[in-house]
């Protein structure tokens, strides 16, 4: 029933995914994540090798792969850096309102922007609206043929990096979240800038800025789907992305875990290995099943969704419990390696840091629980 | 009895070459064919019964005709050639040209059951050693230098001079001599690094462990070709330069098969490295588990104070 | 221009175990790759069809298995790929895939510029290129880290023992590279997709006049030996361990 043996050409790109986070994204993630410098140069690769745009569909550019697949390359990245990984993630996100709502030439607009090499943005959270979307302040007035952009975007991942935004402003406040409309806006707009940037935690090779919209003007052609569509826009988005929200945090947990076993065959205290210690087996086989248990959630949530089958109350339990197992495992992880492990000097507490932010962005892990009780109590 | 056939252009290949051969048991004749008086000369003291000095063009690849006329009227039994890179080209053609076997880089030899030639070469990055009998002749074998102690000089027996022209479809332009051969394969100690270095600033660490030693500085694969803090003629490993010194210490060395092949021969072997079960540590004598940023001064302290490491 | 390259599907020596006791090699889930040089050598063939204008051709010889190396090949950026397999093939020596090399290339018929890597990550004999060339009755240049044409003319570098040696030789030629000759590409998803919609052509060596005989090895294998070093192992920690590694050492005459 669940078939998800991948195709040789799936198996491919994978081996190349593979070979780009061993080989590019990890010798880098150390500089990246203490400077906090974007690297150009690792991102650029991975926008040659179409990492940034998994989601596009082959007709428009893309490579088409299904929503498994993505969640199994998501992982392979994010267990290299998972700061990287959400940089070519978040374009994959940006491109969802398009590829939900988009028509054919807003398609090829976006889509051709992306493919010829820009990182993309997705702009919803703003200083007073992050889990209450109802709440956005941005607004858009239509003005002849154009709509006018005014506000200003938070935590914008990939906000001073991207060539193309989809932006979330409302075309009436009075309406809440019958107001919110989706828009399409190139970084060379009038009236488009990049505001403060974030000196992050966790996840620090990737920019998250404001972005800030003056008197930004569109086309009324960069409108997605009609006015008032976005806060459905935008929850169709979510649900679509969230398994790979999943599958960074799935990223994190294995990266932890390979770790822990090698440093646990590796360290001797009182002459022998530490791994000889119930107490480190124990820890160590609780974090493989809880990572384990998350991949497959993260998966089966993918599958349904290749499916065409419901799939947003499981894809919000695969992200909750990814996101909380990877805070989990990572401090298991720093535990085991003791002062090692909470030394800047060793690759693990870096780990911890990245893995707080999934149960945090795009839909914190309270607001998940809401949806999956919403859904649970509807039955 | 059969004849024996060496081709060399170096004079230390040329003996080296017939030392072995003579070891494959009685043979007709030994005969060494070259483009190098120099290699002429020595072969012709040195165990040589007939000694064939060919001349008329800038590279020995283009005797390769000549020699495969030769081989198809004298059919020798086995020749045999040194295992540098021209010599495996010229070995590759003649075998093609003769519909024969050729083992490269060939460690072991000598004569098997009946016409066969048993041989050891290893294969799968030297992870393996495989060993093979021929199953016709002749054979052909590229052999590394260093295995053997070349034959007593005797009398020297004469040069035969095969001038002529011979066209080399493959122009010469031009040969820019920068030996890559490098110091490792003479050196009493070799200090060597990984990927445990982490900056090429660090090197001096090793180079003064290398002279506290007396001995040269190595390093593997990913220094030379990846990060290029070493010259190519500094890496050893299976592809690379082979050494056997008297004392073989790795700083930040993992221990892959492929470099560990290229100084299987050391007679000591010294790691320092963190990893205490990265695989140096089943392929080394003496591993000192620590950091090599540690655990280097404090050889090199522990050196000065005991007067030097020789 | 046309510029077949050659590759070999080789197994990946990184998950080959040696037991200990036995020195068995054990070859089971042991994963199958390009062998490493010959992805220089497929990325200098992709290179120059692009700089020359004209085509790369991948050309693979082996037992059945190799049918797994063809998308992996193309999605490297040869234009198609032809492959020579029969069961016989799989482990062949250097002289048999050589005269099938030698067979299929003149099957392909007109061409360039063959390449191929310098040697196989598993047997690295270092033959099959010379003696290909040698079969075709072309020229071979071994060795080389850098190369140029024009017009008819190629112009390579080789590296040798005692220096660089600079050549020139007229098309057609045979080149066997080393990796200096360019880094591989990692293949983008998208080269994947559109290496699945590449053609293949799959020859046996009996389709190419090769009888059973053409393919008989040269050697009959005696044994395959795990090599185990045969060390001391002995394994300091600690603040004496300077101290005692010295020691030993001394003990010992070495230093």
């Amino acid at each position: 029933m669940y078939d998800m043996t991948l195709s040789q050409e799936e198996q491919l790109m994978l081996q190349s995914v593979r070979e780009y986070s061993e080989n590019v994204i990890a010798p880098a993630a150390k500089e990246a994540d203490a400077t906090g410098e974007f690297p150009w140069d690792v991102v650029k690769k991975g926008i040659e090798l179409g990492l940034h745009a998994l989601p596009i569909p082959e007709a428009y550019g893309g490579a088409g792969i299904s929503s498994v697949l993505m969640s199994i390359l998501a992982e392979e990245m994010s267990k290299a850096c998972a700061g990287i990984a959400t940089t070519l993630g978040a374009t994959g996100l940006s491109c969802y309102p398009v590829l939900i709502a988009g028509n054919e030439e807003q398609k090829k607009l976006y889509f051709d922007t992306i493919m010829a090499g820009a990182l993309g943005a997705f702009c919803l959270t703003e200083p007073g609206a992050g889990s209450d979307s109802g709440s956005v302040a941005a607004t858009a007035e239509r003005d002849g043929g154009d709509y006018v952009l005014n506000g200003s975007k938070t935590f914008i991942t990939n906000g001073g990096v991207a060539g193309i935004y989809t932006v979330f402003a409302t075309v009436d406040r009075s309406r809440g979240l019958k107001g919110l409309s989706a828009f399409m806006v190139e970084r060379g707009r009038a009236g488009l800038s990049v505001g403060k940037e974030e000196n992050k935690m966790g996840i620090r090779a990737s920019n998250t800025t404001d972005v800030v919209f003056t008197n930004v003007r569109v086309p009324a052609s960069h409108l997605l789907g009609r006015e008032g569509d976005g806060f459905k826009i935008a929850m169709t988005t979510l649900d679509r992305s969230r398994h790979s929200v999943g599958a960074q945090a799935v990223g994190i947990c294995q990266a932890a875990l390979e770790a822990s076993i090698r440093y646990a065959n590796e360290r001797k205290q009182f002459g022998k290995p530490i791994g000889a210690n119930q107490a480190i087996q124990f820890m160590l086989a609780d974090m493989a099943t809880q990572t384990e248990a998350a991949r497959w959630l993260v998966r089966r949530a993918a599958w349904l969704q290749d499916q065409g089958l419901p799939y947003s109350m499981e894809s919000a339990m695969a992200k909750t419990f990814a996101g909380d197992t990877a805070m989990q495992v990572t401090t298991d992880a720093v535990q085991i390696f003791g002062g090692y492990g909470y030394s800047r000097d060793y690759p693990i507490e870096k780990l911890m840091r990245d893995a707080k932010i999934m149960q945090i962005f795009e839909g914190t892990n309270q607001i998940q629980r809401v949806v999956i009780a919403g859904r649970l109590l509807k039955a | 009895m059969a004849k024996l056939w060496v081709i060399a252009e170096k004079a230390d290949t040329a003996v080296e070459l017939l030392a072995w051969a003579k070891e494959l048991g009685p043979a007709e004749q030994l005969v060494c064919l070259t483009g190098n008086p120099a290699a002429a000369a020595a072969a012709a003291v040195q165990g040589a019964d007939r000694v064939l000095l060919f001349s008329g063009a800038a590279r020995p690849e283009a005797y390769v005709p000549d020699w495969l006329a030769l081989a198809q009227r004298e059919e020798p039994a086995a020749i045999l050639l040194g295992a540098d890179r021209r010599a495996k080209e010229i070995a590759a053609a003649l075998a093609a040209g003769l519909d024969a076997g050729l083992v490269s880089d060939c460690v072991q030899l000598r004569q098997g059951e009946g016409e066969g030639y048993y041989s050891e070469r290893y294969i799968y990055g030297g992870l393996a050693l495989l060993g093979e009998t021929t199953t016709r002749r002749p054979l052909l074998a590229t052999i590394p230098a260093g295995k053997v102690t070349p034959l007593p000089a005797r009398a020297a027996v004469a040069v035969e001079n095969m001038s002529g022209t011979r066209p080399d479809p493959v122009r010469l332009v031009e040969l820019r001599p920068q030996p890559s051969v490098s110091a490792l394969t003479e050196a009493r100690v070799i200090v060597c690094v990984g990927r445990g270095l982490l900056k090429q600033e660090d090197l001096r660490l090793a180079r003064d462990l290398a002279a506290a030693f007396g001995g040269e500085i190595g390093c593997t694969r990913p220094i030379a070709e990846e990060r290029r803090w070493l010259p190519e003629k500094c890496y050893l490993g299976i592809t690379g330069q082979k050494a056997a010194p008297e004392l073989y210490i790795t700083l930040g060395v993992s221990g892959q098969i492929q470099h560990m092949s290229g100084v299987r021969d050391s007679k000591c072997i010294v790691a320092v490295e963190k990893n205490d079960a990265a695989p140096i540590v089943e392929a080394a004598d003496y591993t000192i588990i620590g950091d090599l940023y540690e655990v280097t001064p404090q050889l090199l302290a522990a050196l000065k104070d005991q007067g030097g490491g020789r | 221009m046309r510029f077949i390259v050659c590759y070999k599907w080789t197994l990946d020596e990184e998950d080959i175990r040696v037991d200990r006791e036995t020195r068995a090699l054990a070859l089971d889930h042991v994963r199958q790759r390009i062998s490493p040089y010959d992805r220089n050598a497929i990325e200098c063939g992709v290179r120059l069809a692009e700089e020359q204008g004209g085509e790369a051709v991948a050309l693979s010889v082996g037992g059945p298995e190799v049918a797994d190396s063809l998308k992996d090949a193309l999605s490297r950026g040869p234009a198609h790929a032809v492959w020579v397999g029969c069961p016989e093939l799989s482990g062949a020596d250097a002289a048999a895939v050589a005269k099938t090399l030698a067979a299929a290339v003149r099957h392909i018929g007109e061409y360039d510029l063959l390449i191929c890597g310098e040697g196989s990550s598993d047997y690295y004999n270092q033959q099959t290129g010379p003696r290909l060339a040698a079969l075709l009755g072309i020229p071979a240049v071994t060795s080389v880290s850098g190369l140029t044409l024009s017009g008819r003319v190629l112009r390579a570098e080789r590296k040798l023992e005692e220096g660089l040696e600079i050549v020139e030789t007229d098309l057609p030629a045979l080149v066997t590279v080393l990796p200096d000759i360019g880094e591989a590409r990692i293949p983008n998803l998208k080269q994947i997709l559109a290496a699945g919609k590449k053609p293949v052509v799959r020859l046996t060596p009996a389709e190419l006049g090769l009888g059973p005989e053409a393919l008989e090895p040269r050697a009959r294998r005696e044994s395959l030996l795990g090599t185990v070093a045969d060390r001391k192992r002995i394994v300091l920690r600690g603040e004496g361990a300077v101290a005692e590694l010295l020691t030993k050492l001394r003990a010992e005459g070495r230093c």
